[in-house]
């Protein structure tokens, strides 16, 4: 490498003004004391126009009240800006430019010079570009979101993994006068009879990842507790783990108390019915008990009498019929007994 | 959020009273500054005036848990911390000086509540930044979305930069000492909300329900806003008067305290 064809490239001069990055020197009202001739270059303006210009005329308008509005006290106080995006103008438009700036400060604490570097960006701003323009779709998204969210006439809620909740919409808000979620669980919420068994069920489907569905009493502002139906899904992300629970709440108190008067009044039926069928028995043993008195008094006569004509000396086929009466006439009289117990 | 709203607006608006005097002066930042701000002013009128001097929520020492996105998301939102501020503090009939969109938001708390202020001083005030027909605010609708990109583009950098001086001032007694410091102790994410509430406003017609003696000062080269704004001012309200100053820049009260000064004291 031969040192003479080297050195004019390695000259102050040709560094401060053909390196690929603008440098400008200006006072802190803006005008400007230096400028290399990349930056001309870039700003497709003549050098020496440039030195008769103020560094805030270079920027577009945005630029310039940014640069007015933060930019500048910035300088004030930190001495240094790092990585500012701003536009600079063209003849054409603008370029993106990165500005990297240091403030000089005099014995008075007065800033008298800033020396700054800017790099243009137009590619590497393009490709932010793309990523602002999707977190701004992600942003929107996230609003429509949120709007559902809140404006769903359910409850809506989001725990973690430990069922620990996280994010409570407008209607829970607005039930429980709350701003953010209360305790870990959410039980102050929960109607005091029903904790218990909501919470042992709930841990259960925390720890098994089964949906969490219950009719679960909810004590609000109103000061009367409410039926609601309380639903809860895990949502697992891409590794197949629970990241959060979604859990929603909805009001079945109108349905639910219905429900349970037809269920009271069912009861009610059933035990007249049984009622009934108890006092009939009793009547129908009262009864048979009544008309067994009233057979077996003919019945003992004619048991009897059997017995008498037993003494009779009868034989052949009376005999038969007598034997076969006094059968039949104990059977009835057995009959007659059991009836009676 | 909607707590600190009461109780606590000593807290909230990190307000401080000094001064000895009848006469209340109320003082209010711009965008983007805090209370101290005024500091090259208030000595000139803290002999002869009680002074009150607070933070918006967002800005300088004010409590950031108390911001509420609902209730700032318009100008009414801050004017009503004014309400708040001189409810908390039982005042009325108050000399309001407020800087550039503070301005505009004392109008509007003087427009709910009619008897909170005397006279009233703006400070680079603009009743609309955006250009309409008939009307030159000085910034061109798709200016204002590229300031709102610039600022999108620059909030990451923009929070980190900021981050020691919000946090550390108590222990770094050369920033307190530096006028400048005050541009820089607002919260990132708030202040781009307030510069979107700001300069998407257009209070042009509740410049009407000025009655009460007026004062605008205004600088020759102001980035933010012109004679053409004051004159507009000047023209659809009854009682105003302006001062023109020669210094450049939005902020007189640091570019030119002794302008400022002269002015506000002539009219009060």
């Amino acid at each position: 490498m031969k040192t003479d064809q080297v050195e004019p490239y390695l000259q102050k001069d040709f560094l401060y003004d053909e390196l690929l990055c603008g440098f400008v020197s200006f006072s802190p009202d803006g005008k400007i004391l230096s400028i290399n001739k990349t930056m001309a270059t870039w700003l497709d303006t003549d050098l020496g126009t440039l030195k008769e210009r103020n560094f805030k005329t270079l920027m577009t308008k945005s630029s310039m009240l940014y640069y007015n509005m933060v930019v500048a006290q910035l300088l004030h106080v930190n001495q240094t800006v790092n990585e500012i995006s701003l536009k600079f103008l063209t003849k054409d438009g603008f370029f993106d430019g990165l500005l990297n700036a240091q403030s000089y400060k005099n014995d008075q604490g007065d800033v008298f010079l800033i020396n700054a570097t800017i790099q243009k960006i137009s590619e590497r701003k393009r490709y932010e570009n793309e990523l602002l323009f999707e977190k701004r779709h992600a942003e929107t998204e996230r609003r429509k979101v949120e709007f559902l969210f809140n404006s769903a006439p359910n409850h809506i809620w989001t725990t973690d993994p430990e069922g620990k909740v996280l994010m409570i919409n407008q209607r829970v808000k607005d039930y429980f006068n709350l701003e953010q979620p209360g305790d870990f669980y959410g039980l102050v919420g929960i109607w005091p009879e029903d904790r218990e068994k909501w919470l042992s069920k709930w841990q259960l489907c925390l720890s098994t990842g089964k949906v969490f569905e219950r009719h679960i009493r909810l004590l609000g502002i109103s000061g009367f507790p409410e039926w609601f139906l309380i639903r809860a899904e895990p949502f697992y992300n891409d590794e197949e783990v629970i990241e959060m629970w979604f859990c929603s709440g909805t009001n079945i108190n109108k349905q639910k108390l219905l429900e349970l008067a037809t269920q009271a009044e069912l009861k009610s039926s059933l035990s007249s019915a049984y009622k009934t069928l108890d006092q009939n028995a009793e009547l129908f043993v009262s009864i048979a008990m009544n008309h067994s008195h009233m057979v077996r008094k003919p019945l003992a006569n004619i048991l009897g009498l059997v017995k008498l004509m037993e003494m009779e000396n009868v034989s052949g086929d009376l005999k038969t019929l007598m034997e076969l009466l006094l059968e039949s006439t104990q059977e009835l009289d057995s009959m007659i007994k059991k009836l009676n117990h | 959020m909607s707590h600190n709203f009461h109780g606590d607006v000593l807290v909230r608006n990190n307000i401080r009273i000094i001064g000895t005097g009848t006469k209340t002066l109320l003082f209010a930042h711009g965008f983007g500054c805090d209370q101290n701000t005024w500091r090259s002013i208030i000595p000139a009128f803290q002999n002869d005036y009680q002074i009150v001097l607070f933070d918006y929520v967002g800005a300088g020492k004010s409590d950031l848990t108390a911001y509420d996105t609902n209730r700032y998301n318009s100008l009414e939102g801050y004017a009503q911390d004014l309400i708040d501020i001189c409810g908390q503090l039982q005042l009325s009939q108050v000399i309001f000086v407020g800087h550039s969109v503070s301005s505009m938001i004392g109008l509007l708390a003087l427009k709910l509540q009619p008897s909170i202020f005397e006279k009233i001083v703006f400070i680079g005030p603009s009743p609309r930044y955006i250009n309409g027909p008939g009307y030159h605010g000085g910034i061109d609708q798709a200016d204002l979305e590229e300031l709102l990109e610039v600022m999108d583009s620059n909030y990451l950098g923009w929070s980190q930069m900021i981050a020691p001086s919000i946090m550390g001032n108590a222990d770094q007694p050369e920033l307190a000492e530096g006028l400048a410091k005050s541009f820089c102790s607002t919260d990132p994410g708030i202040a781009k909300e307030f510069a979107r509430v700001t300069f998407l406003s257009d209070n042009r017609e509740d410049l009407r329900h000025l009655k009460i003696p007026s004062l605008t000062i205004q600088c020759n080269d102001d980035f933010l806003t012109s004679y053409a704004v004051a004159a507009y001012i000047h023209e659809h309200t009854v009682n105003n008067r302006i001062v023109m100053l020669e210094s450049s820049g939005h902020c007189p009260h640091l570019s030119d305290p002794v302008g400022v000064i002269e002015a506000i004291k002539t009219f009060i």
